[in-house]
């Protein structure tokens, strides 16, 4: 109906709905703080009159009024450079039922309660019911619905603290018993070690999946995002492409389109479905997350990475291949013979985001390692250095992975532990 | 729509709750891109709904409907009080709120009469012309709200916002590369007169600084820190730290904790001169309120009087907590998320010095304007801020331009305060908190300030 009326005023337009049905659960000092439900029901809506266009987002459907006054400022603004005619693939459809809200409360207890030793735990566990349906001008239309649920939880035991996550598309996916396990192994590694703080230098890095998937999830955001090599901002180039730009153990993937992910989705908003972008792969530059809009601007394939909107893409899920380094941490630790042990992160912030010149703060126990045992716990640790060194120094990558996402992850990372060799570190 | 705010009240009552409070709110505006002097998008936007928050069985619970239809606005109210008493059975302590005199009252602010487009291409056509970035975003909106509660509170407002975010990256190979980030804006259309001198003259000192700035020597220095830099720390090391959910650890796996801590709260943080003040009553200020998110009336939160921590962010929950009447920090950044102990305008207080005093009187030392990157540990104590300009004092005078970072913790960097300006000036910025994530406008600033005796590394 809305499409109609918008045909009448404008050459293309596209109609995407959503759904989001929410269900929070948050928890500190063992107890539950907050039960949160909130509903999201949003219209957005992209208008093209010749070269020209615009969005319009509303709560339900947008009024009449909202809609001309859209149309009407069509007019007065300039051509959209990265203008391209709306067409593609017809978008899929898939539905799933929502999962059930109410086991929540019992994950955090699950998680509180196999957390051994620790004197507190703080966290939350996240459940999202998303429904989408997309029309355009095109005469294409699609629509689904899928489930997401995370769960991250911290520890305390004195002054340390650890974090564990998980992430997945189902409540059974999270293994809530684990988080506690986790946090419990590494306080329990962590506990009556020496406490101490470093001087600026440069250090061998062990760092969790929390920490490498994080960082190469900024790297995504920033770095390999088609709207930020048309901007200038991105280290890369289109030219980079091809070019050994990492570690060759690195390969990393867009994995939006894996229905197995977090983040996955079936189509964006421009109703063209993601498909798999390799980022790295064995270390070589191979490619852009991308809207129909900045592919085009690059002379490149859309990605199907428009997924919150259509002014620029971004990642929704990211798959670091794992490596053949141990599983477990303590053999890990050994491994890394002596560096650091990083396990948490927070606070990515960026002198330049072309450069890449970033500094990030260590947020859990972070362990000196000497003779491949951990040694003493170093306070307010912050990596300082930037993206390239990182990507560039991989050194080993373990064989197991893990799904994670939390509060301060840019996006949701199927992730191994890495060890990265001489990586500036400070206080 | 008050009908059915009154109706949703009772109705939360009648199904068992102890409190219940609703909450509607509109945002609408329109936000425009320029890339490098070309138009990246324009959009508008509205976003609106009731939130409910109820007291039930000993728990707190929140829902929200995107929708102002009787039914949807009931079906919020039964969910907060659903998952309220679901919390409130796996509660050791009941959940309590403290006791308000509660605002009966409206206010609204002039529309802000700007276009985003526009906007941005004027600033783009101050901005340095030999930047290899220089990227624009406007966003002008309008926030309405209405607040009722159980126990008396009925508020509307409407605020109008306009914040403008400036990138300028200067890139030269053989140089290195710099970037710059600026943020501007207010609740008048006055809040930006002078934007585009603050762009020219912020964007132009990239390629200048890139090419003059040195690394510093590391060492300690004593440093005198400009408007800007006094805003990101008053914000960072203070105002967070002093938010009493965070104190009390309900922020523990996302934001964070802080070095406050339950059952020592009155500490010294600072010297004798530094006193610092949350305050949302500003006019015409970006974090501009008079009343919070539950009704309750804003006023100056004292956070450090004389070096002490004196008061804390809270909202009623953790005011209750203490034994002490909220003072008014909760806020909401949309009609779909829960309030929040949150800061407004977060300022050091004027001294006396004049600033350029403050510098003759330094003998060795640095004077910062400005930052790039800067972070700090979750509990707020240990910090490092990038320099982005800055200068050696040497016998009260500025010279070398230099590069570096102040890595500084908390209880050092307020403690070795000895020089208060008495200037003032506050600065823009989104502070971000909560899970849903939150953001917030807020401001920062204060004026010039000494600190002796910090750690200073390239």
């Amino acid at each position: 109906m809305i499409l109609k009326i918008l045909q009448r005023h404008v050459d293309e337009a596209v109609v995407v709905k959503t759904r989001v049905r929410n269900y929070m659960v948050r928890f500190a000092n063992n107890e539950i703080t907050a039960f949160k439900s909130w509903d999201v029901d949003n219209t957005y809506i992209y208008l093209a009159k010749g070269r020209r266009t615009t969005f319009l987002s509303a709560t339900g459907t947008p009024d009449l009024a909202q809609i001309e006054e859209a149309v009407k400022r069509l007019a007065s603004l300039p051509d959209d450079p990265l203008y391209v005619p709306v067409e593609g693939p017809r978008p899929l459809t898939r539905r799933e039922s929502p999962e059930d809200f109410e086991k929540l409360p019992d994950l955090v207890k699950k998680a509180v309660d196999s957390a051994a030793g620790v004197e507190r735990s703080a966290g939350v566990v996240n459940l999202a019911y998303v429904e989408v349906e997309y029309e355009d001008s095109a005469g294409r239309g699609g629509q689904y619905a899928v489930n997401r649920v995370y769960m991250a939880m911290r520890s305390f035991l004195g002054e340390l603290s650890a974090t564990a996550a998980a992430a997945g598309r189902r409540v059974a996916d999270i293994k809530a018993e684990k988080l506690g396990e986790e946090n419990s192994q590494l306080l329990s590694l962590a506990k009556g070690l020496p406490q101490r703080r470093i001087e600026p230098t440069k250090a061998d890095l062990l760092l969790s999946p929390l920490v490498f998937g994080h960082l190469v999830g900024e790297l995504l955001y920033f770095w390999t995002n088609g709207s930020e090599v048309v901007a200038s901002s991105s280290r890369y180039t289109k030219e980079d492409v091809g070019r050994q730009a990492a570690s060759e153990l690195l390969t990393v993937v867009e994995k939006t389109y894996d229905e197995s992910a977090h983040g996955y989705v079936p189509f964006d908003f421009e109703g063209t479905p993601p498909r798999p972008v390799e980022v790295y792969r064995r270390g070589v530059l191979s490619g852009f997350i991308h809207t129909r809009r900045t592919a085009h601007a690059l002379g490149m394939e859309p990605t199907g990475h428009a997924l919150y909107g259509w002014a620029r893409p971004v990642p929704g899920h990211v798959e670091i291949a794992p490596g053949d380094g141990p599983a477990d941490l303590e053999a890990l630790l050994a491994d890394l013979r002596n560096g650091f042990y990083i396990h948490g992160n927070w606070y990515t912030r960026y002198q330049n985001v072309k450069t890449g010149q970033f500094s990030t703060v260590g947020r859990d126990v972070a362990l000196e390692v000497k003779d491949g045992r951990p040694a003493a716990v170093v306070k307010y640790i912050r990596i300082a250095d930037t993206m390239e060194n990182v990507v560039r120094n991989v050194a080993e990558l373990s064989k197991a992975q893990k799904q994670v996402y939390w509060w301060d992850m840019p996006v949701p990372a199927n992730a191994p532990y890495a060890i990265i060799r001489q990586i500036g570190i400070t206080t | 729509m008050e009908e059915l705010l009154v109706k949703a009240l009772d109705y939360g009552l009648s199904l068992g709750a102890s409190y219940v409070e609703v909450r509607w709110q509109r945002d609408s505006g329109s936000a425009a891109g320029l890339r490098n002097g070309q138009f990246e998008f324009a959009v508008s936007y509205s976003t609106q709904g009731v939130a409910v928050r109820s007291v039930a069985g000993g728990g707190l619970g929140f829902a929200a409907a995107p929708s102002m239809k009787l039914e949807d606005v009931f079906g919020a109210v039964e969910r907060a009080v659903k998952l309220a008493k679901a919390a409130g059975r796996v509660r050791k302590s009941p959940v309590a709120l403290s006791e308000e005199g509660l605002a009966k009252f409206s206010y609204s602010l002039p529309d802000i009469p700007l276009d985003p487009v526009e906007l941005a291409k004027t600033l783009d056509e101050y901005a340095a012309k030999d930047l290899t970035v220089r990227r624009f975003y406007v966003n002008i909106w309008t926030t309405e709200k209405r607040v009722l509660t159980s126990d008396g509170a009925d508020a509307y407002s409407k605020v109008p916002r306009v914040y403008v975010f400036g990138m300028f990256i200067k890139h030269e190979p053989s140089l290195s590369s710099l970037q710059r980030d600026v943020f501007l804006g207010g609740t008048s259309a006055d809040s930006v007169r002078g934007a585009e001198k603050a762009v020219e003259e912020e964007s132009r000192k990239v390629s200048a600084l890139l090419e003059k700035a040195r690394s510093v020597s590391p060492g300690r220095y004593d440093v005198v820190f400009a408007p800007e830099m006094t805003g990101i720390f008053v914000h960072e090391s203070i105002g967070h730290p002093f938010e009493l959910d965070r104190i009390y650890g309900r922020e523990g796996a996302e934001a964070g904790e802080s070095y406050l801590r339950p059952g020592n709260l009155r500490v010294k943080i600072g010297s004798d001169l530094v006193n610092i003040t949350d305050y949302p009553a500003l006019p015409g200020t970006y974090g501009f309120y008079l009343v919070d998110e539950e009704g309750v009336v804003a006023r100056p939160k004292q956070l450090v009087r004389g070096g002490w921590a004196t008061e804390f962010i809270t909202n009623r929950q953790y005011a209750a907590v203490l034994g002490v009447h909220s003072n008014a920090g909760a806020r909401a950044s949309a009609f779909d998320r829960e309030p929040i102990p949150r800061m407004s305008n977060t300022y050091l207080e004027p001294g006396d010095w004049r600033p350029e005093e403050i510098v003759r009187d330094t003998r060795r030392g640095i004077y910062v304007a400005s930052y790039t990157e800067w972070n700090i540990n979750d509990t707020r104590y240990s910090g490092r801020y990038g320099i982005f300009e800055g200068y050696l004092i040497e016998n009260g005078e500025l010279k070398q331009p230099i590069k570096g970072f102040i890595e500084v913790d908390t209880p050092e960097l307020w403690g070795n305060v000895d020089a208060v300006g008495r200037d003032f000036r506050l600065f823009v910025g989104t502070c971000g908190k909560g899970n849903p994530s939150q953001g917030v406008p807020v401001t920062m600033g204060g004026p010039t300030f000494r600190s002796r005796n910090l750690r200073v590394v390239p």
